[in-house]
């Protein structure tokens, strides 16, 4: 086996113990590199070994302590996940309990203004990428709520919307003619309403 | 101390910039600009190691390879921060030289 051939299999032996993003990435540039190297009389090829071994250790350091950072962070995101379907859990009981005395109401009356965390009011411009505003609860006035509600709005109080989820919407309906709309998640208004 | 144990990787990162700040350069150019301005020996894979973060942060981007040398250009970002690291230690050379300067007189 003649110089260069061995010098070229020995790097790309060497090659293998880097991590595969890096080798995948660099391995071509790193080998075209070292030959030059050796071929220039910058570096003897063990000068050009050792040199590639000793970056290998070092990338594969680095790799592990990236994974260790990447696994950490996942389990704060899960942590923070956990958290926030809790603070969730905790405050959807607020509206089933608020809710417990409309159900006593006369027949015919209008609900009460719900004490919501938060609602959305639904501009239904029928535009593209109209999406649900979400109100904050000191904003939650009537008029304020949905100060550009179309006069297409025909829902009454406490009707469903024709094809509306019924599972997905809360509906707060305080004056004919005005409707708020509490979404329990964001869903892109329906056109034509 | 020598002055090659206080070169750190930060500092690879900083000469590979100043390297590129001109124009694009591969990796033996690259080696060999940074061994002619600032008396560096980076071996194979240092630059590489270096470029990897560098081109990670946005600092430096890769241009299309040429004959399996791939040239690395120096981005606007990587500009301004190296203009910003580089005028940090004139500021850091200029007060420790005036001391020295005073210290000595």
């Amino acid at each position: 086996m003649n110089g260069p051939a061995m010098n070229r299999r020995l790097v790309r032996m060497l090659l293998a113990l880097y991590p595969r993003p890096y080798r995948e990435r660099y391995g071509a540039e790193v080998v075209r590199l070292t030959e030059e190297l050796i071929a220039a009389g910058e570096i003897t090829p063990a000068e050009g070994a050792l040199n590639l071994a000793a970056a290998a250790a070092a990338e594969r350091g680095r790799a592990l302590a990236e994974s260790r950072r990447t696994a950490a962070a996942m389990a704060l995101a899960v942590l923070v996940a956990l958290a926030g379907s809790f603070y969730a859990t905790l405050h959807a009981r607020a509206p089933a309990a608020a809710s417990a005395p409309r159900a006593q109401r006369p027949p015919g009356a209008l609900p009460a203004p719900a004490r919501l965390v938060r609602f959305a009011c639904v501009i239904r411009s029928g535009a593209a990428g109209s999406h649900p505003l979400v109100v904050p609860p000191q904003r939650a006035g009537i008029t304020a709520v949905c100060p550009a509600m179309p006069p297409t709005c025909r829902a009454r109080p406490g009707h469903p919307w024709p094809g509306e989820d019924s599972d997905a919407v809360l509906r707060v309906a305080v004056k004919p003619g005005q409707c708020i709309i509490a979404y329990q998640e964001d869903k892109p208004a329906a056109p034509g309403r | 101390m020598t002055s090659d144990s206080i070169r750190g990787s930060s500092d690879r990162s900083i000469l590979i910039l100043t390297s590129l700040a001109d124009w694009p350069k591969h990796g033996y150019a690259l080696i060999k600009d940074i061994e002619g301005f600032a008396g560096v020996k980076l071996g194979a894979c240092p630059p590489y190691s270096a470029l990897a973060k560098l081109e990670q942060a946005g600092l430096v981007e890769a241009l299309p390879p040429e004959e399996r040398r791939r040239p690395y250009r120096i981005t606007a970002t990587g500009r301004e921060y190296l203009y910003l690291r580089l005028t940090e230690s004139a500021r850091i050379a200029e007060v420790g030289l005036r001391r020295i300067a005073v210290a000595l007189s």
